[in-house]
């Protein structure tokens, strides 16, 4: 009897026996198969363990979307080791608080990351004792050498002495994710090899994967969307096309329509790129079977208009956070019909909304999801108060409910509804406002792209909402017409008070919208300061304060009252 | 010279904090100088002061991801080569 692997290298294993010259891979011009990629994967664990790597140990993995990058992940896990994905993009003060936080012994980076035009950079400053640096490729000519570090390409060869890996179960952790996007000291939330292998196969289940699926992967890779593509990928043995970014849209979209791509993961600063091209690229995109959403709420209106315009793709909404991987999916058939619900528990997990007391609320209204099964996080790293805070135990150790601090709603078909963020409730003039309700309302005017809302200090009300809105590619959406469309759509205390036309909203390297920067943005500048420099742009195309090209206009609105 | 400006924009924007001086052939997302949104504000940068309009089907890497390239790109659209 043959039983399915169970941890997260082993698939890989099975999928090389399986499927040994099948391109895996694809990335940086190059196409791997199965069997390179597992070989290539196990000699960096050899490598990994001959240089002293033990069980346990983390290492971080400090790259773009490349080659290297999967296979490091795969390498360090053989090993027996812990993944650390970073954000390539992290400037150094954030990387080096990951190197103490995480006590990882070894770095996998880009040459470029370490070493500037005179050598090793001032900022990269590195842990001296015990701590080893990998770098990946990227024209050596330019820089020094350095005797300090190795290149991955060497340990990647095939090593001749024997090396024993060392022996895993499912329980034992395979990964450390940092959230993004949030403010504070970042968060490590830590995984087994159990809980990635349930998400995944619960994932792979609901889009019916299968191996003649090639997914386009533009997400990075230290979000887990995007790693999670990859793991996914190799377990059903499909083929990665694995992409940097989406930055130049029309070359992602000449490698959709070359590789035949089947399956299209994005956010929804993707459908917003997509959807402004003057003509919409249907043509290329003829091989796509699906597209799913997650990372922020999907617009209702990038839903709508990708329906008609790709009427036979499937589109996948789904909600999850980093603590739970995935949540919920909403069948695509539903799609029309419930555009605004984020669907049904994936397989493999149960949810609840509940008041503060812990108690369900009656269908229809709001409260806290709390979310149980195999893919829920051993716990956050290091923070044992955090972690208790989030998890509420139930009759035995692996029955736990997370509190993942979202509110939502089920309506009585069972289908769940994103409502907020607990902690995105502000209160204004004594009334709660949720601020996404508010961006949601103002995404459905006609010619908004889309819109994010930030509180704004008030010296009367405590704070009141600033929205800044971008508008579709073309439409003369203004002000006065957002502000018009609130007051015909929100209560008169939920109307921003400060609205903002901006060409694009900052985002974090994840593509969620950048809500510090947003609201950092509006301190340096201040209110009053955005409204000058809107009439100085009029004259003047100066750049000096405003960040981006944001056309940043508003009007103080004293009816908000 | 067009090249000038660009190189002076880009320090600018993406590259105040750092002591680097970005070299005019080195890929600026490979090198994370700029991002998605990033290379949205150079097309926008390049649109207003050389008053030229940039093209869904130009959002190529070929055209954009290095000083030198963006350079040739402008002039190109320009009518100098």
């Amino acid at each position: 009897m043959k039983f399915d692997p169970v941890l997260v290298h082993d698939w890989l294993t099975r999928t090389a026996r399986l499927l040994p010259d099948k391109t895996a891979l694809i990335s940086r011009g190059q196409r791997l198969t199965y069997r390179e990629i597992e070989e290539k994967a196990s000699n960096l664990a050899s490598a990994l363990v001959l240089m002293g790597f033990r069980k346990g140990d983390r290492a971080i993995i400090c790259l773009d979307n490349c080659p290297e990058a999967v296979i490091s992940i795969y390498g360090v896990i053989k090993a027996g080791g812990i993944f650390v994905a970073v954000e390539p993009k992290s400037p150094w003060p954030v990387l080096s608080s990951i190197i103490k936080d995480t006590g990882a012994r070894f770095l996998i980076t880009h040459r470029l990351k370490l070493f500037g035009r005179e050598g090793l950079k001032e900022e990269a400053r590195l842990p001296a004792r015990g701590f080893q640096v990998i770098v990946v490729d990227g024209s050596p000519s330019v820089f020094q050498p350095c005797p300090k570090v190795l290149e991955f390409s060497r340990l990647t060869k095939k090593v001749e002495s024997s090396v024993s890996l060392p022996g895993l179960l499912e329980t034992d952790l395979a990964c450390l994710v940092y959230t993004s996007g949030s403010t504070g000291k970042p968060k490590g939330i830590i995984c087994t090899h159990h809980n990635m292998v349930a998400a995944a196969r619960s994932v792979i289940q609901y889009l019916g994967n299968k191996r003649h699926d090639i997914i386009l992967d533009v997400l990075p890779l230290p979000f887990g969307y995007g790693f999670y593509q990859v793991i996914m990928c190799f377990m059903f043995g499909g083929t990665v096309v694995l992409e940097p970014s989406f930055a130049y849209i029309q070359d992602i979209l000449t490698t959709i329509e070359k590789e035949k791509v089947t399956g299209f993961p994005i956010v929804p600063s993707i459908s917003a790129m997509l959807l402004s091209l003057k003509k919409f690229p249907e043509e290329q995109l003829k091989s796509l079977r699906y597209i799913t959403n997650a990372g922020a709420a999907w617009p209702v209106s990038h839903i709508q208009q990708l329906r008609k315009l790709l009427p036979k793709v499937k589109l996948f909404n789904m909600y999850g956070l980093s603590e739970c991987k995935r949540v919920s999916y909403l069948p695509p058939n539903l799609i029309d019909k419930y555009p605004e619900s984020v669907g049904i528990p994936m397989p493999n997990i149960e949810v609840a909304i509940v008041d503060q007391r812990g108690k369900p609320v009656p269908v229809g209204q709001t409260g806290e999801l709390i979310v149980r099964g195999p893919s829920v996080m051993q716990g956050y790293w290091r923070d044992k108060n955090l972690t208790r805070k989030v998890f509420k135990k139930g009759k035995y150790a692996a029955d736990r409910w997370l509190y993942t601090g979202d509110l939502f709603r089920q309506d009585e078909n069972g289908l769940l509804y994103f409502v907020g963020r607990r902690d995105r409730q502000i209160k204004s003039f004594g009334r709660r406002i949720n601020l996404a309700e508010i961006e949601k309302t103002v995404s459905c005017l006609e010619g908004v792209l889309e819109a994010a809302a930030v509180p704004v200090p008030d010296d009367l009300g405590g704070e009141v909402v600033g929205l800044f809105v971008v508008g579709q590619k073309g439409s003369k959406i203004d002000e006065a017409q957002v502000k018009l469309f609130c007051q015909q759509h929100l209560e008169p205390y939920k109307i921003p008070r400060y609205i903002l036309l901006m060409e694009a909203l900052f985002r974090t390297p994840n593509g969620k919208v950048d809500y510090q920067k947003l609201i950092n943005f509006l301190k340096k500048t201040g209110i009053k300061g955005v409204l000058e420099n809107s009439v100085e742009k009029e004259k003047k195309t100066s750049e000096a304060e405003l960040i981006g090209k944001e056309q940043a206009k508003g009007t103080p609105d004293k009816s908000a009252k | 010279m067009v090249k000038d400006e660009i190189r002076r924009f880009i320090t600018e924007k993406f590259l105040l904090n750092s002591s680097e001086y970005p070299e005019d052939d080195m890929s600026l997302l490979e090198t994370n100088t700029v991002d998605s949104v990033g290379i949205l504000e150079i097309v926008g940068f390049i649109e207003n002061r050389f008053n030229l309009k940039v093209e869904d089907e130009e959002l190529t890497a070929e055209n954009l991801d290095s000083i030198n390239k963006i350079a040739k790109f402008v002039e190109k659209k320009q009518g100098k080569f």
